[in-house]
């Protein structure tokens, strides 16, 4: 998962333990593991805020880690659920929600961002591939993230997201789905 | 080229479905969905990349919040050695450096960075903080260090026959990025020395005949369970400079 360069694994347990004891070395670890991760995730879903919001999940997190109970997949959950809410409450805030069912339009109808393709494969980085998958609807961005980059599996996804893990698969592979068709327009081929 | 008898099986959606699952899990692709998949594996696979360094700036911010919440000294049994109550004030960026250096690769990673095997940016990470060397100019990642390729794909053997999902996750990234790309990775692995003809496996079945001794995680000192500290490769314990000769970009 998470990957990201970092999974904790094995040492998790201890690590979590230490960072909730009060040692600082551990808890860096656990911020170099899964802020970037996290930073992926904000840049799509909350897009110019990614970086306060990223600042005030850790607030939070900070706040909560000693109560904090749970392997490493319930940390990222956590984490990714705390940022999440923060997303949510901001923009109910600024009442500027638009959650318009994107889903639901059939893939042809929509606009497909060839720049963004174009953009991507050109410069694979990880920004490019944030603006490509920026550009699906919100739902399937979603969930792929939580997937891909968050690394947590369908059902904790499921939970984050309070879909249905089966809505949540049915995102995702839309989502895939979508995107194979955006390259392919841009002309990505293998 | 392995033959994959399930295929025949399937019809085109339940194989898309598979594929599509692989992408998500960071898994090889299946070979008749690589064409039509592999550039979507390809974005999916800079999404998983390491760490760049604007995604790294707020720590700092971050570490102070929680000295101001947490951080106090820590009970004895706790990190004896590091004293972390204290050491973890001094924590230098080279301390984290190191932790995280030690996270990434899972195991080797230490070598991994002065094997110049970390993608660009941990690399440059690490040569300013641990004074590996500086990333190679030009082209993104690698190495093509024939141990290098073996390890990572000896690790993502294992990890497919006894890892748990992260561990195949992680296992197959490193891969990928070593490989330059998931469609590169049965090539890059078919090149490596010594290793075994078969292939990362694109699609997990029961393969009774090959379970590795067990290499749950490819880092080989995992802490048993009550080892005091855990860092592999923690601050160096009584160095008394608290600073580093290099620190991470702070915004």
């Amino acid at each position: 998962m998470p990957i990201l360069g970092a999974v904790i694994g094995a040492d998790f347990a201890a690590v979590l333990s230490a960072a909730q004891h009060g040692d600082e070395a551990a808890f860096s670890r656990l911020w170099l593991d899964t802020n970037p991760a996290l930073l992926r995730y904000l840049r799509v879903i909350a897009s110019q805020a990614s970086d306060d919001v990223a600042a005030e999940t850790w607030v939070q997190v900070v706040r909560g880690l000693r109560r904090f109970r749970g392997d490493e997949a319930a940390w990222r959950a956590w984490v990714f659920t705390t940022a999440r809410r923060r997303v949510i409450d901001a923009s109910r805030r600024r009442s500027r929600r638009r959650e318009e069912p994107l889903d639901d339009v059939p893939v042809g109808l929509l606009p497909v961002a060839a720049d963004a393709a174009d953009q991507a494969m050109e410069h694979l980085g990880t920004r490019s591939a944030i603006t490509l998958l920026a550009g699906l609807p919100p739902l399937q961005a979603e969930v792929i993230l939580l997937r891909v980059v968050a690394g947590l599996d369908n059902d904790a996804v499921a939970r984050l997201v309070g879909r249905s893990p089966g809505a949540v698969r049915v995102a995702a592979h839309r989502g895939l789905r979508r995107l194979a068709r955006m390259l392919a327009e841009a002309g990505v081929t293998l | 080229m392995p033959r994959f008898p399930w295929s025949a099986r399937r019809d085109g959606s339940a194989l898309e479905d598979t594929a599509l699952g692989a992408l998500l899990e960071g898994s090889e692709l299946p070979p008749g969905a690589a064409a039509r998949l592999g550039p979507v594996a390809d974005v999916l696979a800079a999404l998983r990349a390491g760490p760049a360094d604007d995604e790294l700036t707020g720590l700092a911010a971050a570490q102070a919040e929680f000295r101001r919440r947490i951080a106090r000294p820590a009970r004895p049994h706790q990190s004896r050695r590091l004293r972390p109550g204290r050491l973890a004030s001094l924590l230098s960026a080279k301390a984290a450096a190191a932790t995280v250096i030690a996270a990434i690769g899972l195991g080797g990673a230490g070598a991994a960075a002065y094997a110049g095997a970390l993608p660009r940016s941990w690399q440059q990470f690490a040569h300013r903080t641990i004074g590996a060397p500086a990333p190679h100019q030009g082209d993104t990642d690698t190495p093509a260090d024939p141990h290098v390729a073996y390890q990572l794909c000896a690790r993502y053997e294992h990890a497919m026959a006894d890892g748990s999902a992260a561990q195949k996750a992680a296992a197959f990234r490193n891969l990928v990025r070593a490989a330059h790309g998931a469609r590169q990775v049965t090539a890059f692995c078919a090149a490596a020395p010594q290793l075994r003809p078969s292939p990362p496996r694109p699609y997990r079945s029961p393969r009774p005949d090959a379970r590795p001794t067990r290499h749950p995680s490819p880092r080989s000192d995992g802490p048993p369970a009550g080892r005091p500290s855990p860092h592999p490769t923690g601050p160096p314990a009584g160095r008394p400079s608290p600073h580093p000769t290099a620190r991470p970009s702070h915004r």
